[in-house]
């Protein structure tokens, strides 16, 4: 079902490229995100999904294309190899926008859980301590680790620290979430964990982005699919599409080979 | 020092522990007591310059920008290989020196200078004279610039040590460069850096030995100076040669600093790194 007026274009990626030396891994990708849409990147290792969602808060400086975030573009400035964002103040008032998750976690280990999960909404947007507080709690309790507030990372599950590091994504009250394979350093029985809290929060209606490996969860969350090849985007779908109607010979062979 | 005691104390005391109460807090051994108070100044405000010289090593080891990288990278290889005595003795003198230089030419006139001529200060009016607290704060600052190449390679190797995948979230969150510095890398660089700095303590303390070499009449010189075989004309000759009782207090005044600083350090690891896996493996 297509709503009449579609919902505005979050993130807007136009021609990207990214080389490392010789080793071109971008090769002009553009994509676009719609709020509440969770858009998930699959493709083999090398493929340029992660570095793809890493120059979206230019922890990756691309060299050429364009990314708008709520239709502001990121000014970057100087020539390859030290192109950087043109405006420190920009760049960090857009990052404080975007919540990112890391495949390995990143918590900040000198600090307890709920230090972590306050951190930026009290050090970078200035918020309220008393409402932070109160929000840190919440999102928390959302991922369900409300009683390891005062816990330090070391002393969790990899389960619960990425879930820890979901909730510091969530308490900035981010424009999107960015998920940078956020299951694929965990075991098994950890990934369902941080599994179910993903899907909760799609379920919310949030704009996702999503590098994953797991074929399960980009299938049941994402309304869009975009399968990255050596670069550039090979196939590009609904869920459905992607995964019972492939067309790309070598998506083909990436799902068998995933499966 | 002990007529101050009452009659019956000084009975009930004895004269043989009366005669060695009296002599160990005789003046010259007050004043000995009282020069703790340089060697721990030193300690000190020589570790704290150290630290100060270190963190601004490492910081220019680390700079991204090319020659600031050259000066640290200089400063941390060539002060390390530096005797601490000799500079020691250079540095102190070579600043009073320089400083006297500089005050000649705005206060010398030219008869002064031809009063002087081949002496040194210039003229007399350029004299700098150096009491103990001036000489104190210019041991500080040798010993901060010799022992903070230490520290700065110290620094310079925790700071690498620190996670970066930490720092990038910092990024990622919105952190300010400075922010990312201060609230990340130097706050978690402590405690791969508190085990090599405790090192450079201990290297600091050793040397407040040296205070002497600047005229600081310190635990070392007053040690020598009292251990010495002691005559007076009055009572000819009041002891031999002590000096290894005196150098021996001294050797136990050190292995106690070199002891209450390991508690404190151990206590500054736990507090550092709380909640960080490398403090607690288990």
């Amino acid at each position: 079902m297509q709503p009449e007026h579609p919902a505005p274009t979050v993130i807007e990626i136009t021609d990207l490229r990214k080389s490392y030396g010789d080793l071109h891994v971008l090769k002009g990708v553009s994509i676009a995100a719609r709020q509440g849409e969770v858009v998930a990147l699959i493709g083999s290792s090398g493929s340029g999904k992660s570095t793809l969602l890493r120059c979206i808060n230019m922890l990756e400086v691309p060299e050429s294309g364009t990314i708008k975030v709520a239709d502001e573009e990121i000014r970057l400035a100087g020539k390859p190899p030290d192109r950087h964002p043109a405006d420190e103040a920009q760049i960090r008032r857009i990052r404080s926008e975007l919540g990112m998750v890391f495949q390995s976690f990143n918590l900040w280990s000198h600090m307890s859980v709920l230090g972590n999960v306050m951190e930026a909404p009290l050090k970078v947007q200035g918020r309220d301590r008393a409402e932070v507080r109160a929000a840190a709690l919440e999102m928390l309790a959302k991922v369900g680790i409300r009683d390891k507030a005062d816990a330090y990372p070391g002393q969790l599950s990899g389960g619960q620290q990425q879930r820890a590091a979901i909730a510091r994504a969530l308490c900035i009250n981010p424009k999107v979430m960015l998920f940078d394979e956020p299951t694929s350093a965990l075991d098994p029985e950890l990934q369902v964990e941080v599994t179910r809290v993903i899907k909760l929060l799609a379920d919310e209606g949030r704009t996702m982005i999503l590098v994953t490996h797991d074929m399960g969860l980009a299938r049941s969350i994402s309304d869009r699919v975009i399968f990255l090849h050596q670069g550039v985007i090979e196939e590009e779908g609904t869920a459905d599409e992607i995964f019972d109607a492939t067309r790309s010979p070598r998506l083909k062979q990436f799902l068998a080979a995933a499966n | 020092m002990l007529d101050i005691l009452p009659q019956w104390m000084k009975d009930g005391i004895g004269d043989d522990l009366l005669f060695w109460l009296g002599y160990f807090t005789n003046g010259k051994h007050l004043t000995w007591y009282a020069s703790v108070q340089y060697t721990l100044a030193a300690a000190l405000f020589g570790a704290l310059t150290a630290l100060v010289m270190g963190l601004a090593g490492a910081a220019l080891r680390n700079a991204r920008f090319g020659p600031a990288r050259l000066v640290g990278a200089l400063y941390i290889n060539m002060v390390r290989g530096v005797p601490d005595v000799l500079f020691f003795l250079f540095f102190p003198l070579a600043f009073e020196q320089l400083v006297e230089l500089i005050r000649a030419q705005a206060v010398c006139t030219p008869e002064g200078l031809a009063a002087n001529a081949g002496q040194w200060p210039p003229c007399d009016a350029a004299n700098w004279f150096l009491g103990t607290p001036e000489y104190l704060a210019l041991a500080c600052v040798s010993l901060g610039i010799v022992y903070g190449a230490f520290a700065a390679s110290v620094i310079s190797g925790a700071m690498n040590a620190v996670p970066r995948g930490q720092l990038e979230a910092a990024r990622a969150f919105g952190f300010s460069r400075a922010q990312v510095l201060w609230r990340f890398h130097i706050r978690q660089m402590w405690i791969y850096a508190l085990p090599g700095l405790s090192n450079v303590w201990m290297l600091i303390i050793k040397a407040t030995s040296l205070l002497s070499l600047l005229q600081i009449a310190d635990i070392v010189l007053w040690a020598d100076r009292l251990g010495a075989p002691n005559f007076t004309r009055s009572a000819g000759l009041v002891h031999p040669d002590w000096r290894w009782g005196y150098y021996l207090v001294l050797l136990v005044f050190y292995i106690l600093v070199t002891f209450l600083s390991e508690k404190v350090f151990a206590a500054v690891t736990r507090w550092a790194g709380r909640g960080m896996s490398v403090a607690n493996p288990a």
